[in-house]
């Protein structure tokens, strides 16, 4: 009796009730996700005749943007100012992070939670807007500067002000995220920490951080992805000058109505971010354990 | 006897939390090399005593001192030199065993890596688990993880060894285990062991002393046979558990007058006449027949559960009055005797057990 109870329990089913609530939202998938994917793969081996778009299967497009500098100091210049990002936006979140996971009162808590959404509230753009004012050479940080009798910094059409807009973008997520990984860090696993021997600072090294690790790589993968495919940030805070993946793909779409190339573009991207979202899971789960 | 001065001395120790108070102010002197049970219901002050002690919270006021001179109560715990064995043992997840034990070597001991490594695993195979040094934290059950908890602090070698219920999330067998391998531990270290729990089987197995903590307040500190057979009151009476309290009065006569019968007085110091008081009667003490014998110490009862436990069995009875008596008696003692509910039988008891509290108002 035992053992039918266990096979019957093993054994692979497709459970109705799992699948019916799962349909909509696989189909939804499968018709505006995975084959548009296909039709963009499929177009990046189409030529344009004539300024048009002609079903084909030549290389000459993956060939055209691989052997050009131009797309490979953009793909570099792109995962750069994402990775430094990430990494600006990880540094930044951490101690607001632990300040309200560790030390801050539950309604101080609450309220800070609340306020990291609150910037959701209004739309990017305004947001990039709101910094190109802010930014500009007659902006309100020169005038400030100005007042005390110092000269006027170019800040505005800089990779300086790519990263003000990305962190826009990306820094309350990163907070949030961080936030919840280290609310579920072990308090007794700090207090034997101090027990052991480890004061606050290497307490969080050699234990906070490797508790919370996923959470904290997933949070700044996050701040990559978002960063990476932005198109926002670079063409109004960073002036499309070095251009980013995403520039280039209007580029490659506005002068000659190349779509294909572009599609070479978009496809890069994607399998960019699918190899860093891999390796920050790796990273994340793969290794069971880390040196402290 | 004692060393000149204690180990470690609570002088007037006292936590509060606003308007709560956890702990009054509370005296306690540890002699080095003692075995120590904090022990009291949930809500009593041990935890609090215990957490005061390894720093993780800071006395309102008061003082602890070690040696009777180091100061430490204001000492972050990182400073201080108590290594606990937690009840959740707070492995750390993301290390191997090994990595565990070396923690505290590495990070307070500051070893190298060769010596580091040679202790954890001296440790480890000392606590029997050498095998699974290279394991991590989530392939190992439970009581190979209290182990390796035990382990980790006792690697630091300290002189005083914190215990916070640590076996209270182990199974019944397992426990009992556990429990003779830290006594046999502790008489080979010649260390203080504080240990912190609600079990009193375990605290009175193994500690030298137990302070018995209630509503933080210490109820009484005594060797655990002391403090069986002569409670301190009657929560402590109640909490160690295997007693029969028989509340009454003081005679002229210097004896007890209950509802169930007058008793002559053995032990504890008795109240002035008239006063009220209690008698306090053990139950491995008390004997039952079906006659009556005439003795003076005897009350007639009816038998209203039996309940074994082990070799032993407890038999609870209720006496004219409704009190209820509690007596544990050896299942070869008692097998003559019927004992189903309803029966009825006479239970009696030497006069020189006869132990009698201050009464209470009930």
């Amino acid at each position: 009796m035992p053992d039918t109870i266990t096979t019957s329990r093993r054994r692979p089913q497709i459970d109705g009730f799992a699948a019916f609530w799962a349909a909509p939202a696989l189909i939804w998938n499968g018709l505006f996700f995975l084959a548009p994917l296909g039709f963009l793969v499929g177009m990046t081996f189409w030529v344009v005749r004539n300024y048009r778009l002609t079903p084909d299967f030549v290389l000459s497009n993956w060939e055209r943007m691989f052997t050009r500098g131009f797309f490979w100091e953009s793909f570099l210049y792109t995962v750069q100012i994402g990775a430094v990002t990430a990494m600006v936006a990880s540094l930044l979140a951490f101690p607001v992070a632990y300040f309200l996971a560790f030390r801050a009162r539950p309604s101080a808590r609450r309220l800070a939670i609340f306020l990291l959404i609150t910037p959701f509230f209004t739309s990017y753009l305004v947001r990039v807007y709101a910094w190109m004012v802010i930014l500009a050479q007659e902006g309100v940080v020169n005038a400030v500067l100005g007042g005390i009798g110092i000269a006027a910094v170019s800040m505005l059409n800089t990779s300086f002000a790519t990263v003000i807009g990305y962190l826009t973008l990306c820094l309350p997520l990163v907070i949030l995220i961080q936030f919840f990984a280290l609310s579920n860090v072990d308090r007794d696993l700090v207090g034997a920490s101090h027990n052991l021997g480890c004061g606050p600072v290497r307490t969080v090294l050699t234990v906070v951080i490797p508790s919370a690790r996923i959470g904290l790589i997933l949070a700044a993968a996050f701040a990559f992805i978002l960063s990476f495919g932005d198109y926002v940030s670079p063409v109004f805070l960073g002036g499309s000058s070095p251009p980013t993946m995403s520039i280039l793909i209007v580029d490659q779409t506005k002068s000659g109505n190349n779509w294909p190339r572009a599609a070479v573009v978009a496809v890069v991207m994607i399998a960019t971010l699918v190899t860093v979202l891999f390796s920050a899971l790796a990273l994340a789960y793969g290794r069971g354990r880390a040196r402290a | 006897m004692a060393a000149p001065n204690p180990i470690l001395l609570l002088n007037q120790v006292t936590k509060s939390f606003g308007d709560t108070v956890a702990l009054h102010p509370t005296d306690l002197a540890i002699e080095k090399g003692e075995f120590i049970a904090l022990m009291g219901p949930s809500g009593c002050g041990k935890t609090t005593t215990l957490r005061l002690i390894a720093g993780m919270d800071y006395a309102s006021a008061g003082q602890l001192l070690m040696w009777g001179a180091d100061d430490i109560t204001a000492t972050p715990p990182w400073e201080r030199d108590m290594p606990m064995v937690w009840q959740s043992y707070a492995l750390f997840p993301f290390l191997s065993v090994r990595e565990n034990v070396e923690f505290g070597l590495r990070q307070k001991r500051r070893l190298l890596s060769p010596e580091r490594r040679k202790r954890a695993l001296e440790w480890l195979d000392r606590l029997g688990i050498a095998d699974l040094a290279e394991r991590s934290i989530h392939q190992l059950s439970g009581g190979q993880r209290q182990r390796v908890a035990i382990a980790r602090a006792l690697a630091l070698h300290p002189e005083i060894l914190l215990l916070d219920e640590p076996l209270s999330a182990l199974d019944a067998n397992l426990r009992l285990h556990m429990q003779s391998e830290l006594k046999r531990l502790h008489s080979e270290l010649g260390i203080t062991f504080l240990y912190v729990t609600h079990n009193q089987s375990e605290a009175f197995a193994m500690a030298d002393r137990v302070v018995i903590l209630s509503d933080g307040r210490v109820q009484q500190i005594g060797a655990p046979k002391e403090v069986h057979r002569a409670p301190a009151n009657r929560f402590v009476a109640r909490f160690v558990g295997a007693n029969t309290i028989l509340d009454g009065r003081m005679t002229g006569a210097g004896t007890i007058e209950t509802p169930v019968g007058t008793f002559g007085i053995a032990r504890g110091t008795p109240p002035p006449a008239h006063a009220a008081a209690s008698l306090l009667v053990p139950a491995d003490r008390v004997t039952l027949s079906t006659e009556a014998t005439g003795a003076s110490n005897e009350v007639a009862a009816e038998v209203l559960t039996e309940e074994f436990t082990g070799s032993f069995v407890t038999v609870m009875l209720r006496l004219a009055d409704g009190t209820e008596m509690k007596v544990q008696k050896q299942q070869s003692e008692i097998d003559g005797l019927d004992l189903r509910p309803g029966a009825r039988l006479f239970a009696g008891w030497p006069g020189e057990v006869g132990y009698v509290l201050p009464g209470e108002a009930c």
